[in-house]
């Protein structure tokens, strides 16, 4: 029996060329992408992998969500072409980094967290750990019940009492 | 008046306090007190949230605006935490602009605590951060009333019970300085002896005895009061709206009618009376103590403070490493649960090693918090315990001194060193209750949650006569789940009586969202809904519901025979309605195969019978229902075309007549339908019959096209 392989061409996608497509602001506010001699005033920019690899498979989209195509290194495009790609990504995740724990209390089932974001305070709560607090590769992502996402993004960085506040927490 | 709300992101997605207003159709957005932006709504179509991760972004959309969106105005930046406020906003806003009319924001779902400036949960009307422990007690207390007579019963038994119990130091240190101690000296007979010991005996039965009549009374009383609230909760969880039951899961609400209340239960039973029996065991010793000697009760106190202020501490502490063991435990054991679940797919895919390794290293790491955790208690449990203890050996040495001295009889220290245990005890007891208080307000607080859960839709007070032999008419109907994020908008459609409508569109395009509509499981935003010129919000729900049939693509069956599962949609048919029912549905012939035929059980969910199968049954018990309204909800997809032939000839026994809505991606089953109503993008798109929108060459010829290539790829 012949057994047919998976050809690498299967498994191969057609990522935005840099050569061919450009990325502009348009209208002041909104990202504009010129592909192919094509404009597209606004496109949408969504990570395929948010948590793990933030800066590659970046897809862009209409704002229907039809696919135009998808960037695979952001780090492909020209420095300016980045800053703008990366303002986009800005406006569509926000995800404050946490530096410091104030106090995590427990209350009828409910986490209240009193944090700083550099130096600006905030407070926000978590219903359920098991599924709103995520740990994976030294980064932790917080989710609170409006939906806000909160990030400490190296726990080795921030300092050693906000650690053993949040110890308990992560598993 | 300007309407306003908050918002919290500047345009670079900076967080500061920012406020956004409207009157006389200008927006004015505000940061740091500074005016960013002045928007004339004039020209504009409507205001519309895009809601991103964490954040989100408030757009003006102008009227004959580009398709792609690009001439759109940002407004503001917000964070997630305000998008039901600006949601509401944007009703506002929009309200006006379709209308002209201005209305005022209705902010009352978004409740913020006046002490700590926290929202509320949701459906809550208490703060969970700041809730007085006294507030739960009172509704507990209002909620237990009718058990108030025996409870006061049992408190009097428990009393008795602690009262004989007292008297068993006082009566050996009677023994001791009396006959023992004091009857070497002057000879008294051994008769007194026994009688005292036969008094101890006496009372130990006695407060025994009274213990156990004491017990079963408040065993009683917690089964009752924990019966009565599992069947409000559960009365209640029947009675919430669709929208407030999905926001919350299966689990969770299963959670709350069992664990919660058992929990509550076993408080009442194995706290709530022991707190009594302690408490006043506690003071009665207390007075005796002061009363045997206050120097020694002094230095029994002493230590209190510290130890339980430590043993609070240390349970604090136990608690959020328990709490993390017990989700280790938990996700340990849904891994195991994903195994066992997904067992053809581990072994189809040959990859058992890494599942067991996956399932070794959550094993692993629960064994070692479990490990840290005992050990902590080991070492630290045992401590605090002597610690608490510590003025036994004070009482002992001082005590003794005493003794010695002549200052105090042996019978007294004997006396007192018993009496200790009566005050350790309660103090032990109390030491944990705060843990266990804190389960127990947990557990009523969520059974207060889901008592006090407004339900979204609601029966009018007037309710009109339910009479649904009419037209069903659409009138600018809007709708979304979200307040920001509308599934349907400008529905205008008139069903006439017994017509037949096919509803289609793409996936998400809102053919579900409006047969929920109709089903009224969800009231809707904007315009209205009518049968027969009734709004469906003023008839009671039951009523109308009973008139409404449904056939689902996924058919729920209970756990049962045939004979119920048919017999569910009118409990009151003959044998020979349900067997005419069956037959109608094409049902009678495989139920007949079966060994026990009507009084087959099904098991949960219908597990021993094909798709086709339960299909049949749920259209049986749909015609044995014989609704006014039927809607069809995706009846005969995912079935072969020989069970589906079979199905589509009952469903147009059972369509005859009737007003139906039905909703099928195989479009070739909707081809009988008097007209189809194409859905796209929440708007109805097109309306006509299979023919005239095949002529129009709009979305509905696109998708037939689409569908006829997909089939000749499939065949070929």
């Amino acid at each position: 029996m012949t057994v047919t392989s998976i050809t690498p061409e299967t498994l191969t996608t057609d990522y935005l060329d840099p050569k061919v497509c450009e990325f502009y602001e348009y209208n002041g506010c909104f990202l504009g992408m010129r592909l192919n001699g094509e404009e597209h005033n606004r496109v949408i920019l969504t990570r395929a992998l948010p948590l793990n690899d933030p800066d590659n498979y970046v897809c862009v989209t209409d704002v229907e969500r039809k696919e135009l195509g998808i960037i695979e290194h952001i780090a492909d495009f020209s420095a300016e072409q980045q800053s703008l790609i990366r303002k986009e990504l800005s406006q569509r995740y926000f995800c404050p980094d946490i530096t410091s724990i104030t106090a995590i209390k427990e209350k009828m089932g409910h986490f209240y967290f009193d944090v700083k974001v550099g130096d600006y305070p905030m407070s926000f709560t978590i219903r359920d750990l098991v599924k709103n607090i995520r740990c994976t590769e030294g980064h932790v992502i917080l989710t609170d019940v409006d939906g806000n996402r909160f990030l400490i993004s190296d726990l080795e960085r921030i300092d050693k009492k906000s650690r053993r506040k949040l110890e308990p927490y992560l598993y | 008046m300007a309407e306003r709300v908050t918002y919290d992101l500047t345009a670079d997605g900076r967080l500061c306090p920012c406020s956004l207003s409207f009157e006389d159709g200008v927006i004015t957005a505000t940061e740091d007190e500074r005016v960013v932006l002045t928007f004339d709504c004039a020209g504009t179509k409507e205001l519309t949230l895009r809601v991103y991760v964490g954040c989100g972004q408030l757009e003006a959309v102008p009227a004959d605006g580009a398709a792609d969106m690009s001439d759109c105005t940002v407004i503001c930046r917000f964070s997630m935490s305000k998008t039901e406020e600006l949601g509401e906003f944007v009703k506002v806003v929009n309200h006006y602009l379709s209308t002209g009319e201005r209305t005022k924001l209705s902010l009352s779902d978004l409740k913020v605590c006046p002490k700590c400036g926290r929202r509320y949960a949701r459906g809550m009307d208490v703060c969970l951060f700041c809730v007085d422990k006294g507030y739960l007690a009172k509704r507990t207390v209002s909620l237990a009333k009718p058990y108030m007579k025996q409870l006061l019963f049992t408190a009097v038994l428990v009393t008795m019970a602690s009262a004989a119990s007292t008297l068993v130091p006082v009566l050996n240190g009677q023994l001791v300085d009396k006959y023992f101690y004091g009857g070497l000296k002057s000879g008294v007979s051994a008769k007194g002896v026994w009688l005292t010991v036969a008094a101890i005996c006496a009372t130990q039965i006695f407060s025994q005895a009274v213990r156990i009549i004491s017990q079963r009374r408040s065993n009683k009383i917690s089964c009752g009061f924990a019966a009565d609230m599992r069947a409000m909760v559960y009365d209640k969880i029947q009675r919430l709206s669709l929208s407030s039951m999905s926001r919350k899961t299966a689990g969770d609400l299963m959670k709350r009618v069992t664990r919660d209340t058992q929990l509550v239960r076993s408080f009442i039973t194995e706290q709530g009376i022991y707190a009594m029996e302690k408490l006043i065991m506690f003071v009665a010793v207390f007075i005796i103590l002061v009363n045997i000697s206050p120097l020694l009760t002094f230095l029994v106190v002493i230590p209190v403070p510290l130890v339980a202020f430590l043993i609070s501490r240390f349970w604090k502490y136990i608690h959020v490493r328990y709490e993390k063991q017990w989700r280790v435990d938990s996700r340990s054991n849904s891994v195991l649960h994903d195994i066992v679940r997904g067992i053809r797919v581990v072994k189809t895919f040959g990859s058992e090693e890494r599942e067991i390794a996956k399932f070794d290293k959550t094993c692993a790491e629960l064994a070692d918090i479990s490990t840290r955790n005992e050990h902590l208690w080991a070492v630290t449990f045992p401590f605090l315990t002597f610690l608490m203890g510590i003025g036994e050996f004070f009482v002992l040495f001082v005590g003794g001194k005493l003794a010695v001295e002549g200052k105090m009889t042996a019978g007294e220290l004997l006396e007192f060193t018993l009496f200790l245990t009566y005050i350790y005890q309660p103090l032990r007891w109390l030491s944990s209750l705060p843990r266990r208080l804190g389960e127990v307000q947990t557990s009523l607080l969520k059974i207060f949650e889901v008592m006090d859960e407004q339900q979204d839709v609601r029966d009018s007070e007037s309710a009109k006569p339910c009479d649904l032999d009419g037209d069903v008419v659409f009138d600018n109907v809007r709708f979304g789940y979200k307040p920001y994020e509308p599934v349907l908008r400008d529905i205008n459609l008139t069903v006439k009586q017994g017509e037949m409508i096919g509803l289609v569109g793409h996936s998400g395009a809102g053919k579900s969202t409006l047969i929920n509509l109709v089903m009224r499981l969800y009231d809707v935003d904007e315009g209205c809904i009518s049968v027969n010129g009734t709004d469906i919000r003023d008839m009671a729900q039951s009523e109308y519901r009973e008139k409404i049939g449904v056939v689902f693509q996924e058919t729920f069956l209970f756990a049962g025979t045939i004979y119920d599962n048919i017999a569910y949609a009118r409990p009151t048919a003959t044998p020979a309605e349900v067997i005419a029912a069956a037959k109608a549905a094409n049902a009678h012939d495989f139920i007949m195969k079966t060994t026990d035929g009507y009084n087959t059980v099904v098991g949960e969910n219908g597990h021993n019978l094909s798709g086709g199968e339960r299909q049949r049954v749920s259209i049986a018990r749909a015609i044995l229902r014989n609704p006014e309204i039927l809607i069809l909800d995706e009846a005969t997809s995912a079935l072969d075309p020989e069970t589906e032939a079979a199905i589509q000839d009952a469903l147009s026994r059972l369509i005859k007549g009737r007003t139906t809505f039905a909703i099928a991606h195989r479009l070739a089953t909707l081809k009988n339908a008097d007209r189809l109503v194409v859905i796209e993008k929440g708007r109805i798109a097109e309306i006509g019959t299979h023919r005239e929108l095949l002529l129009r060459d709009g979305i509905y010829a696109g998708l037939i096209k689409a569908q006829r290539q997909t089939s000749k790829f499939t065949q070929s």
